[in-house]
Order: C-alpha cells, then sequence, then structure tokens
C-alpha cells in the first residue's frame, strides 16, 4: 500500500501543489506578507476570534474553505479523467476500504493548510468557552475530509455516483446558443475554470468594502480607504495572473490571427471593466457621502488601470510569478503614495499610458518560459 | 515568396540557438519538411506563425512579420500538430472568430465544412472532440480566408483515411488557385498522392532540399 501511496502522492498530491503554487504562494502572501511582522499575530488571532464570536462570520469562512475544497476535487476528478493517468484505475483491485484510506490521506494533504487553521480555530473555541463551536467545525472538516474521499472512491471505481456527489463542483458555463465573442473569452474562462478564485476574490473585497464603507462609516477616511482599495486591487492581481496565462497558453492561436494590439489590450481592460462592476456598484450605492461620485467612476478607472498594468507586467516578466509580485507591490506602494496625494487623475492618466505601452512593446516579444 | 533573412532562434539567453536560417528564398509551392523529434520543425512553423519572437526576418509575398504584422497575418494561416482549443467554445464559435478575423466569406465556409465533414459536430464543446474531430476543426480554420502561405504542422496525423483524401484534396485545390504551403512531418509523404510537393530537411538548425 506504501508503493501506492507514493504514487498517489506523485500523481495527485504534488502535482497540485506545483500547479497551484502561484495561488498558495499569492494567498500565503496575502495572510502574512501584508500585515507588519509585529502585528502578525494579534492580527491572526483577531480573525480566529472574530469566526469563533460570530457565527456569520464563521459560516463564510466555511463556505470559502468548501470553495478550497471543491478546487481539489475538482483537480482529482480531471487527473482520473485525463488519458495518462488510465493506471489509476488498477486501484479498483484494492478492497474499498483499503482505496478509501489511500484517498483519506491524500485528501488531508490536499486539505492540510485549512486543517493547520482550523486547529488553531478549534483550540481558541474550546479555550474561550465555545465548545460547540469548536466541535462544529471538527464535524464539518471531517464531513468535508470524507465526503471527498467518497467522491475519489466512487470516481474511481465508476460506481453511479448519488445525483449530490455527482454535481459536485461541476457547474460549468451554459452552452448558451449563440456564438461566444472574443472580447468575452475571459469572462467564459473565469465562469468556467476559475469559479473559486472569482467567488473567493469577490466575496473578500466585497467584505472589505462593507467594513470601510458601511460598519466604519462614521470613522470614514479617505486615506484609509485608498489604502484598502489597494488592497482589494492587489487581491485581483491573482486573476490577473491566470488571464494572462490562459491568453498566452490555451488561446495562443490568436497570435497568427490579424487582430490589433490595441484590440488585445482592450479585451483585457473589457474584462476588468466587468470584473470590478460589483465593487463600482456597492461603492455608488455605500459611499454617497463619503466619497463624492466623480472620485468613485475616478477609482473605478484607476482601478481597471492598475490591473493593465499588472497584465503587462506579466508579460515583460514573462509570467514569473516571482517577478510578478515584486513588481505588483512596487505598484502597490508607489500608488498608494500618489494616491495618498489625491492626484487622482494624473495616477489614472498614468497607469493607462504606462500598461499600454509596456503591452505593446512586450506582447510580441513575450514567449511562455520552455 | 517566403522570404528568411538572418534568422534565429534562441530559447534561452546565451544557449545555442535552435534554428539558423541566414538566407533563404522559397517559391510558391507546396514543401513538405521533414526532420527528426526535436529537430525545430514545430518552432519554426510556429515562428513563421508569428506564435513565438525570433530574431531576424521572415516575409510573405513582401509583407514583414514584424514590420507588416496585420498583413502578414492576413496572408499567412497556421493549424497546429497537436491542437488544442478552451473547451467552453463550440466548434462554431471557432469558426465564426476565425472567419471573422480572417474576413472569410460565408460560402467559403460552408465549402470547407461540407468538404471536411464536421458539420454534425461543430455545435458541440470543443471539449467534447476526439482528437482526430479537433484536428479536422484545426484544419477547417487554417483553410479560412484569402491566404497566401498556409503553415500545417503534421497535417495527417490523427486522422482517418477518408479525412486525409479531403485535406489533400483541399491542398490540391487551393494550391491551384495560388496558395503556398509549407508543411512540417516526421513521415515520408505518400508518393500517390495527386501533387508532388518539394521535400525539404530540417538538419542542423538549417533547411536543405532532401
Amino acid at each position: 500500500m506504501q508503493k501506492s501511496l507514493e504514487l498517489l502522492f506523485k500523481i495527485w498530491v504534488i502535482q497540485f501543489y506545483k500547479l497551484n503554487a502561484g495561488f498558495f504562494l499569492f494567498f500565503f502572501v496575502l495572510f502574512f506578507g501584508i500585515v507588519d511582522p509585529p502585528e502578525l499575530i494579534s492580527y491572526h488571532i483577531s480573525l480566529i476570534m472574530g469566526m469563533i464570536q460570530s457565527p456569520v462570520f464563521l459560516s463564510m469562512v466555511l463556505f470559502l474553505w468548501v470553495l478550497y475544497n471543491s478546487k481539489c476535487v475538482g483537480f482529482t476528478l480531471k487527473t482520473i479523467k485525463s488519458p495518462q493517468n488510465i493506471l489509476l484505475y488498477n486501484l479498483q483491485t484494492f478492497s474499498l476500504s483499503r482505496q478509501f484510506l489511500l484517498f483519506g490521506i491524500c485528501q488531508l494533504f490536499y486539505y492540510l493548510p485549512v486543517l493547520i487553521y482550523s486547529v488553531f480555530v478549534i483550540v481558541f473555541g474550546f479555550k474561550n468557552n465555545h465548545s460547540l463551536l469548536a466541535c462544529t467545525v471538527i464535524a464539518f472538516q471531517v464531513l468535508v475530509c470524507f465526503i471527498s474521499a467518497l467522491i475519489y472512491l466512487y470516481r474511481i471505481n465508476q460506481f453511479k455516483a448519488p445525483l449530490l456527489l455527482k454535481n459536485f463542483s461541476s457547474f460549468s458555463v451554459p452552452s448558451a446558443s449563440n456564438k461566444k465573442r472574443f472580447s468575452f473569452y475571459l469572462a467564459y474562462y473565469t465562469l468556467q475554470n476559475r469559479k473559486l478564485a472569482l467567488l473567493t476574490i469577490k466575496l473578500a473585497s466585497l467584505f472589505i468594502l462593507n467594513v470601510i464603507l458601511v460598519l466604519n462609516k462614521d470613522d470614514f477616511a479617505i486615506r484609509d480607504f485608498v489604502l484598502v482599495f489597494m488592497v482589494i486591487l492587489l487581491i485581483h492581481s491573482f486573476l490577473v495572473f491566470y488571464f494572462v496565462r490562459f491568453f498566452e497558453k490555451e488561446i495562443s492561436f490568436t497570435r497568427n490571427l490579424p487582430i490589433p494590439v490595441f484590440k488585445r489590450y482592450l479585451v483585457y481592460a473589457f474584462t476588468y471593466g466587468l470584473l470590478l462592476l460589483p465593487e463600482l456598484l456597492f461603492m455608488l450605492l455605500n459611499a454617497g457621502g463619503l466619497i463624492q461620485l466623480y472620485n468613485v467612476i475616478l477609482f473605478f478607472l484607476i482601478g481597471l488601470g492598475q490591473l493593465l498594468l499588472f497584465t503587462s507586467f506579466l508579460y515583460a516578466v514573462r509570467l514569473k510569478i516571482k517577478e510578478y509580485l515584486k513588481l505588483i507591490f512596487a505598484v502597490y506602494f508607489l500608488s498608494s503614495v500618489f494616491l495618498l496625494s489625491e492626484y487622482y487623475g494624473m495616477i489614472l492618466v498614468a497607469e493607462w499610458i504606462i500598461s499600454f505601452f509596456v503591452f505593446r512593446f512586450n506582447y510580441f516579444n513575450f514567449e511562455m518560459e520552455v | 515568396m517566403i522570404c528568411f533573412r538572418d534568422l534565429k532562434k534562441y530559447y534561452k539567453t546565451g544557449s545555442d540557438s535552435v534554428i539558423d536560417i541566414p538566407d533563404l528564398s522559397l517559391e510558391n509551392n507546396i514543401y513538405w519538411l521533414k526532420g527528426s523529434n526535436g529537430s525545430g520543425k514545430t518552432t519554426l512553423i510556429k515562428l513563421m506563425a508569428g506564435l513565438i519572437p525570433f530574431q531576424g526576418q521572415v516575409s510573405v509575398d513582401g509583407f514583414s512579420i514584424t514590420k507588416d504584422r496585420m498583413k502578414y497575418r492576413h496572408l499567412v494561416n497556421y493549424a497546429e500538430a497537436e491542437p488544442v482549443y478552451p473547451d467552453f467554445l463550440c466548434g462554431k464559435d471557432l469558426i465564426h472568430f476565425y472567419a471573422e478575423t480572417k474576413k472569410a466569406p460565408a460560402s467559403q465556409v460552408r465549402n470547407i465544412i461540407e468538404k471536411l465533414e464536421i458539420g454534425n459536430y461543430i455545435h458541440n464543446r470543443v471539449g467534447s472532440y476526439s482528437s482526430g474531430m479537433t484536428k479536422k476543426l484545426s484544419l477547417a480554420v487554417a483553410f479560412l480566408g484569402d491566404s497566401k502561405l498556409i503553415l500545417l504542422d503534421e497535417p495527417l496525423i490523427t486522422l482517418d483515411q477518408k479525412s486525409i483524401t479531403s485535406v489533400i484534396d483541399i491542398i490540391a485545390d487551393y494550391h491551384k488557385s495560388g496558395t503556398c504551403f509549407f508543411m512540417a512531418s516526421h513521415q515520408e509523404f505518400d508518393n500517390t498522392l495527386p501533387f508532388s510537393p518539394v521535400t525539404l530537411s530540417l538538419k542542423d538548425k538549417r533547411i536543405y532540399p532532401a
């Protein structure tokens, strides 16, 4: 069984972490890199206490964990389906309990980042006399891992799955009879392949906006809002990376088509417009009296400019994640400084012009690393 | 018609070039480029298609790949060896997209769909296609528009005999009306076909008559 476990680790767990290295690095930086080191522990303690004290907050976190798990399950099912992994069906020769044990171990390793964080939540729950809540988290995590291992078992043995298991993580873009326009390719791609990332980012972004514009309404300061808005854009940089990778890996054939560079640039701009629409609507509905309407529109356009800048930098650094992270943090600090000086118009124009020229210069020199 | 000038392709700065063609002109014809695995056939085809950057110059009918980007891409079509498309798209989405960008008339689109017999599945998502079906779709879109050069990488792999015959017929028809073909394969060309291509060989980074 040890050899089989090693094989499953190579095909599933290691590949999962390798393929999602950018995802993990991004969230690691977000959770541990942005906050000042001396405040790091108190920051996480307050997050955990928030989960323990607010059932609504805990429900949101549990939902995000389910989304993360659907990423793990989706990856595993895709791997089982791929022709090069047909050897996995040989596992059918093991007894069901043995298979379940193997899949359960792999699931634990997929889910490890969440489990580690859960341990702290559970410990703090018991320490602060919220035993019921702590037990709920334990039961929840056991259930998630159990169901996931069961899904793998059903798929490997090709059992007829109950409807609930069958539909787990199988949402896809509805097949529309009308033709799909090039300008919407990134939007379709997001709905088809990056649902989890989109949902997580939107929830996090709207949660942050809610804190600054609604919960903190009485102590609102434009300087705080600027910094928070920059963090929201930073969160979106993760999707930007996937977009460029999709363009250059999955639809690289478009490079052979007579499409002007500015039109390719506009496809990104259009997608970012759609992407930041929830934030724009939220600001329009909740920022009345706090931020002028004119400035809300400016912030939206600055947001688009910033994402376009991230895009053009990805072309410049050939999609290398480390270089990309360095650049986006540099942009974050520079933009924050300029925005705090309230040079909104200047930064807007600068972002759009720089992003277009960096994009134009690097687009035809770009090549995926071999 | 196809001109290569000081063409060099490096994958990493400081490493050896994988393609090195100082000066070469090819007249309008059907070319069959042979070469062993890893000899650089796909790299050469990809750079001619404008998919990857390189040093030097490639031009078709005097239009340069770097200076006349739009015109060049109107003139040069490309089908890759093992095509992969986003699975949320249907075959017809791709055909419409290519037809629109390459300015292909509706009659040409209908004609290609009919000849390659892909009409019964182009409404389905690409993700559900077999490799042969995807290959036929990629060949279909490569035949759209008013191209002067069509680049085909391993054009006949994964196709059934009937489809091979259809593709060969289309190539012969297009060539009669003035289109040049540049095909790459590790296989020998079948001599019983209705045209005899000029066979080239890619060895030691350069193109030689075979």
